[in-house]
């Protein structure tokens, strides 16, 4: 016998990342979901614009590793609230390991909330974090092409960064074409070119800024 | 390896919706799958092979309807449905073209066996 379904398989963490929105929104902390490839710079962007967005708000991160506390170290070194989300090998973060570090967060004394998940291209686009906007990170030494293998990371992020532009020199990435695959499947987000390096990610603070302000 | 976790999912719907029928066999299941899930279907089967040992899932069959992208072109006309990961316009070759759909991943059916393993519907 057959029996019809039609549910879909993200339903129950759909579920669960609604909930950690209502518990955020009841808050009134806003949250932001880190997305992108081992070592594209995730870490150092949070570096970079923590300190001018903490001298207005206060903020916190959950910090996504397979293993290690290397990162979450980083962070907790800039005076900034991190709680360690451990996949213990697991490829991406699930609401519902983000809403069990939520609920170690005081949100009634926080405005922002980063989720850094972990580095991969494919699985992390399938969980809903319960975040409010998606941050994707693509980096010049990756390769224009990412944008088109991995598209789903792309879909649903409202800024993507592209960063190590100072090594652009050193690479054959054609920031044009990597622009017009991001587009390709997103034609909403603000796409920004940004290297550490030379000049602190400006276009990321003001983009939080515009939602939190 | 983000099958692992769709393999979870796909239990738990399957001890969900088969609750009326304890002890029958699952024969097969139908999931539709957008190409933007990206998922190896080898490696879902051997997700569900691991996840599943000693229960009544257990040796299914995975049945995939792949769910296509949306593709519009800006230079010409064209608009089609096509189930791989398009890079230009199938058409006029342009690059500029824009992409809809393909992101879902659904349970559509499941077939199980008429009986239970005593040999009767197991139903009262």
């Amino acid at each position: 016998m057959e029996i019809q379904v039609l549910r879909r398989l993200e339903e129950k963490n759909k579920a669960d990342a609604d909930q950690i929105r209502a518990l955020l929104n009841q808050h009134n902390v806003k949250c932001f979901n880190i997305m992108g490839s081992p070592g594209c710079g995730k870490t150092a962007l949070l570096e970079h614009v923590l300190p001018p967005l903490q001298q207005r708000y206060r903020c916190a991160v959950l910090e996504g590793d397979l293993y290690t506390t290397q990162d979450a170290e980083r962070i907790a070194g800039m005076g900034t609230t991190v709680i360690q989300l451990e996949t213990q090998g697991s490829c991406h973060l699930d609401a519902n390991l983000v809403m069990r570090g939520m609920q170690e967060l005081n949100l009634d004394q926080l405005d922002i909330v980063f989720i850094e998940n972990v580095g991969n291209l494919v699985c992390p686009a399938n969980f809903d974090l319960g975040e409010h906007h998606r941050i994707t990170v693509v980096s010049v030494t990756e390769g224009h092409d990412k944008p088109s293998k991995y598209p789903a990371l792309f879909t649903k992020a409202d800024i993507v960064l592209i960063t190590k532009t100072d090594l652009l020199e050193h690479t054959n990435f054609d920031i044009h074409r990597a622009k017009e695959s991001i587009r390709k499947f997103n034609d909403h987000a603000e796409i920004v070119e940004t290297s550490i390096r030379s000049a602190p990610p400006a276009a990321l603070v003001a983009f939080v800024l515009s939602i939190v302000d | 390896m983000h099958e692992f976790s769709i393999a979870e999912s796909i239990i738990s719907i399957v001890q969900d919706e088969t609750r009326e029928y304890p002890g029958r066999q699952i024969r097969s299941i139908k999931l539709r799958v957008g190409i933007l899930k990206q998922i190896v279907p080898e490696i879902l089967d051997t997700a569900m092979e691991l996840l599943t040992e000693g229960t009544n899932i257990h040796g299914t069959s995975i049945e995939l309807e792949t769910e296509g992208v949306e593709v519009s072109c800006l230079d010409c006309e064209l608009r089609e449905i096509v189930y791989e990961l398009p890079f230009a316009c199938s058409a006029c070759d342009s690059p500029r073209i824009r992409c809809k759909g393909g992101e879902e991943i659904s349970l559509l059916s499941i077939e199980l066996d008429e009986v239970n393993e005593n040999g009767d519907s197991g139903t009262p």
